[in-house]
């Protein structure tokens, strides 16, 4: 469990003293009903396409995920060895739920899925996340993507 | 996460985060936040529960139709149905090599669960093994050379040899654990247990971050000693020593 009094001592002191940043404004962009909202996937598990490039601890930077390549193309590559891996090892939707978001826009529930996700590392520093932002949400409102779920792990 | 939402909110595409340590949430106040109380990893809770999954993520997205924030942070309050251990469960692969941690016990081990591990890959149709471009069996020979001596280069071109040491070991913790989880509800715990506790692979990981620290080579020791065990199951050999 992911409360901070069920990790161990050295997890729970970095996480519970971890530098957060904070923001003056507080953005709120309403969406259309969900039914008629396009959805997309931001993962901080720095996916990668199997056979590409894995994530080196200095990349900052983000990369596409094609909605339909196949979960064994996908793979984990995120640095730090201290989040839980066996739930992603038996079922990729415990963190990155395409099939779940199909099963929804088959029901009419959401308007439709994004044909392209996106992931990154996440352990960056917030400081260096603006320029991902900007670069990820052009891509999103390009493909006329409504909201974004963002999943970390 | 929370940080990356309010910046892409500010580029005028709504968002909504999952979030899994709820006190840096509080702190960044993203426009819409759900909290889980799951384990870090699986922020849709356990795997192989669509079910219980699919109300995660209806929880999280039915946030997007509210129109009472920013900001919104709400709780699930549900834990994961493998948060606890399945009293059912056994390790479908018991390794009869009990002791050792040579390149040979190694490979031993990977003889008796490689058919486990092909059943998984084909009921599953996929796996997580592939970061180090290695098959198993030139991973295994891998860690096993790495018990002798760090090696100056790596057989993989594009990695550096800290770098083959640490996608080698993930390749072959996912291995073993796609195998023993194949049958049965195992919690996390148990497959951690299982995998640390009663194999050649966890023994050999562990003497190998052993190694790593006493090491003067400085890639081997950031890997082998950052990289290869997780810190909770560092704290747990720790505290289970005599003081």
């Amino acid at each position: 469990m992911a409360r901070l009094s069920d990790l161990h001592t050295a997890s729970r002191a970095r996480l519970s003293e971890l530098e957060c940043p904070s923001y003056d404004t507080s953005p709120w962009v309403q969406t259309p009903t969900l039914d008629r909202s396009r959805i997309a996937i931001i993962s901080s598990a720095a996916l990668i396409r199997r056979g590409d490039p894995v994530f080196l601890p200095t990349d900052t930077g983000w990369r596409p995920v094609p909605h339909a390549l196949a979960d064994n193309d996908l793979l984990v590559s995120h640095v730090s060895i201290n989040f839980d891996r066996t739930g992603l090892q038996q079922d990729m939707e415990v963190a990155f739920p395409r099939r779940h978001l199909d099963a929804l826009a088959d029901a009419g529930a959401i308007g439709g899925v994004a044909s392209t996700h996106y992931t990154f590392m996440g352990s960056n520093d917030p400081k260096v996340l603006g320029e991902m932002a900007r670069d990820i949400a052009g891509r999103l409102k390009a493909e006329r993507i409504d909201a974004a779920i963002l999943v970390p792990v | 996460m929370s940080a990356l939402a309010h910046m892409i909110e500010s580029f005028g595409v709504a968002t909504v985060v999952i979030s899994l340590i709820r006190l840096h949430t509080e702190k960044i106040r993203p426009p819409r936040a759900l909290w889980v109380p799951f384990q870090l990893g699986r922020p849709l809770g356990s795997p192989g529960e669509p079910a219980f999954q699919a109300r995660v993520l209806r929880a999280a997205l039915a946030l997007l139709e509210r129109r009472d924030g920013p900001v919104l942070l709400e709780d699930f309050v549900e834990d994961e149905p493998r948060a606890v251990d399945d009293p059912d469960w056994n390790a479908p692969f018991e390794s009869a090599v009990t002791a050792g941690i040579e390149g040979a016990a190694l490979a031993e081990e990977l003889r008796q669960l490689r058919p486990l591990y092909d059943q998984a890959v084909a009921a599953r149709g996929r796996s997580t093994v592939g970061l180090s471009g290695l098959d198993l069996s030139q991973a295994v020979d891998f860690l096993a050379s790495c018990l002798s001596a760090f090696p100056a280069s790596s057989p993989v071109p594009a990695l550096t040899p800290g770098q083959t040491l640490r996608f080698v070991a993930d390749d072959l913790k996912a291995a073993w654990t796609e195998a023993a989880s194949l049958n049965g509800r195992p919690s996390s715990s148990q497959l951690a247990d299982w995998l640390w506790q009663r194999t050649a692979l966890g023994r050999t990981l562990l003497r190998l971050r052993e190694l790593a620290l006493a090491s003067d080579n400085a890639p081997f020791k950031a890997v082998g000693g950052n990289l290869l065990v997780p810190g909770a199951r560092v704290a747990m050999i720790e505290a289970a020593k005599p003081s």
